[in-house]
This record gives C-alpha cells, sequence and structure tokens, in this order.
C-alpha cells in the first residue's frame, strides 16, 4: 500500500521537496505537502493583495470618473459585448489549461501539449483584444493623463494584461520544454504550478469584468460629503451583498 | 524501499483527494456553467426590470465564479486545505486594503466638506 501511494504520489508531486520530479529518496516536507507548490499559493495570495489594491484604488475613483477631468468617460467609452467575448475567451483558456493537465497526469503528452497550445493562443486572442481595446479607447481621447478613469483603467488593466502576457510565455516555454521531451508524466507538478497561475489571472479578470465593465456608472455629485456616503452606501452595499 | 514507509497519513489523504479530482467530462461541465453564469451577466446588464437587483445579481454571479474556478479549475477543494488557508489569508488582507481605503477616502470627502462648512 505504502510503495503504491509512493508511486502514485511521485507522478502527483505530492509530499516531496524539491524539483517536482518526485524523487522518493528525499524526505517529505515538515508540512507534508510540496513547497513549490505552497510557494506559489503565496505568490497568489500577495498578488491578491496587490491586485486589491490597485481595484480598490479604480472604485474609489469610480464614482468620480464621470466629474472630475474630461472626457471620455466609462459611461460612453465601454464595449460590454466586445468585453464578454474576451472574459468568455479568458474562461475557456481555463478550461484548456486544466485539460492539458489532465492529460499529462494520465501520460497522454500529445494530448497535453495540444490542449497546452490552445491555452496559449486563447491567451493571446485574449491579450490582442486587450491591445485592440487600448489603442481604440487611446484614439478616442482615452490615455494615461486624460483624467482619473484613463489612469486608474489603464493602470489596472494593464497589469492584468501584463500577468497574462507573462501567463502565455510560461506556458509557452512550458511547450517548447515538452516539444523536446522534458515535460512527462512525472513532471506534472510544472505544469500544474503554472495552471495554477493561469487560473488566478482568470479570476483577478472574473472580478475586474464585473466592476469595471458591468456595475453601472451613475452620475455622483461633486460635493464632498454626499459622494462620501456614496461611497461608504456603494461599498457597504458591495459588502453586505458579499457577506450576507 | 524503506523511504516509502514514511508517508503520513495526510500525504495518503492528498493522494485520496487527488484521485477524486473532476475528469475530462466534469471540467467541461464546469466550463459550460461559467460560460451560462458569464452570459447571464451580460443579459441582466441589458434588463432594465432587474435595474434595482443588477448590483447585487452581478456580485453574486462573479463570487460564485470566482469560486468555482479556484475551487475546481485550482483544485482548492480537493487539495491540502493548507493551501486554502494561505490564498484565503492573501485575499482577506486584499479585502481588507479593499474596505480600509474607501473608507479612509469617504472619511476625508466628508471631513473636507464639513470643514468647509466651518
Amino acid at each position: 500500500m505504502a510503495q503504491a501511494i509512493a508511486e502514485q504520489t511521485q507522478a502527483a508531486g505530492i509530499g516531496h521537496e524539491g524539483t517536482g520530479h518526485g524523487h522518493a529518496d528525499h524526505p517529505p516536507t515538515s508540512l507534508g505537502i510540496n513547497h513549490r507548490k505552497l510557494l506559489m499559493w503565496m505568490f497568489l495570495a500577495s498578488d491578491c493583495m496587490f491586485f486589491g489594491s490597485l481595484i480598490a484604488t479604480y472604485m474609489i475613483y469610480r464614482g468620480r470618473t464621470e466629474t472630475v477631468g474630461n472626457g471620455p468617460f466609462p459611461s460612453n467609452i465601454l464595449d460590454i459585448p466586445y468585453t464578454s467575448v474576451s472574459a468568455f475567451v479568458l474562461l475557456m483558456s481555463s478550461l484548456t489549461m486544466v485539460l492539458s493537465l489532465g492529460a499529462l497526469q494520465r501520460g497522454d503528452l500529445r494530448g497535453s501539449r495540444v490542449w497546452l497550445l490552445a491555452t496559449a493562443l486563447l491567451g493571446t486572442i485574449f491579450v490582442g483584444g486587450q491591445f485592440f481595446e487600448f489603442t481604440d479607447f487611446y484614439h478616442q481621447g482615452l490615455s494615461l493623463q486624460q483624467n482619473m478613469f484613463g489612469a486608474t483603467f489603464f493602470t489596472l488593466t494593464g497589469f492584468h494584461g501584463a500577468h497574462v502576457t507573462i501567463g502565455i510565455i510560461w506556458l509557452l516555454t512550458l511547450l517548447f520544454v515538452s516539444l523536446r521531451g522534458g515535460l512527462k508524466q512525472e513532471d506534472s507538478l510544472d505544469l500544474e504550478i503554472a495552471g495554477l497561475y493561469w487560473h488566478f489571472v482568470d479570476i483577478v479578470w472574473v472580478v475586474i469584468f464585473t466592476l469595471v465593465y458591468l456595475l453601472p456608472y451613475k452620475q455622483m455629485p461633486k460635493e464632498g460629503a454626499e459622494h462620501a456616503l456614496n461611497l461608504l452606501g456603494t461599498g457597504a452595499h458591495i459588502i453586505a451583498t458579499i457577506f450576507f | 524501499m524503506a523511504s516509502h514507509a514514511h508517508f503520513s497519513a495526510d500525504q495518503e489523504l492528498q493522494l485520496e483527494h487527488r484521485q477524486h479530482h473532476p475528469g475530462n467530462a466534469e471540467y467541461v461541465k464546469i466550463a459550460i456553467i461559467l460560460a451560462i453564469i458569464t452570459l447571464a451577466e451580460v443579459v441582466i446588464w441589458y434588463m432594465e426590470s432587474v435595474k434595482d437587483l443588477l448590483v447585487p445579481a452581478l456580485i453574486i454571479m462573479s463570487v460564485a465564479k470566482f469560486l468555482i474556478v479556484v475551487g475546481y479549475f485550482m483544485h482548492l477543494k480537493f487539495d491540502n486545505h493548507f493551501f486554502s488557508y494561505v490564498f484565503f489569508f492573501g485575499l482577506g488582507i486584499a479585502m481588507m486594503i479593499f474596505i480600509s481605503l474607501g473608507f479612509i477616502f469617504a472619511c476625508h470627502e466628508a471631513v473636507t466638506f464639513f470643514g468647509d462648512l466651518t
């Protein structure tokens, strides 16, 4: 029983410190979990804080983007159908990512490569779409310096796009390694860790899509107290919806 | 072979969890559910009749998508719970940053306004 578990655990990359190649001679980690995977989860937790700060900044200025500076403003520039397709594409790339990992864990190298390539392609379509959107917005007069909306929007979505781009490079590198025979069934942890990063950029987009694109923009009053009450009201509404 | 003997009960549990990971068909079903939620988000965005419920509905659907991806695609539902603690700790701090910044800026606006009155 113990030997069977050891063999399967080796293939799965569980419980071994080190390379993820599952060397059975390595002692189990003190936590009983793989340190590389733990490190990736810690990185993702810290990235949550990073995006949390960017999203908070966007949301704080969201209410007054229509009143501070010159246009264009979000309500007359954001294209919901176009971004919905982008969101769908990124969501589907998460599916192809898990299919790639599943194939590798079963030892289906060809299937793993095909799904990995599909994931990278879908990611590229998403980034291409974002590039097109940015270019279109710029031609409509929106830039980082134009107004508060431009500054917060480009910073938030730009950093997300950079994360997706890094993910694509990572996936293509793994594909190259796989084609050279360096990514086998016993190395599935390498792909799983890349997958965790990829799914993370997907869930960040789930949040951005809702908060930046879908939540309605309304004309906020310029008066400070009224704006403050609106801000608190919106915040309380969101918190109450999430927790209660 | 002797080294195989020191797998803990926790590691056996991890392996058991991994063996319960969804298969391809289940992953496709989950993706279809996610696509339907995304479609519903866009549809209700255009519906005037649910305007009052738009914000809570969008947030609930967004949270649902988030949890489905994290739970199933990222395997948190099946993996060692320690990964969940690490991730949700970071997410909790992110939420606190979000709430604190909103509160600070709202207070700043109010103080600026009442300061102008005096």
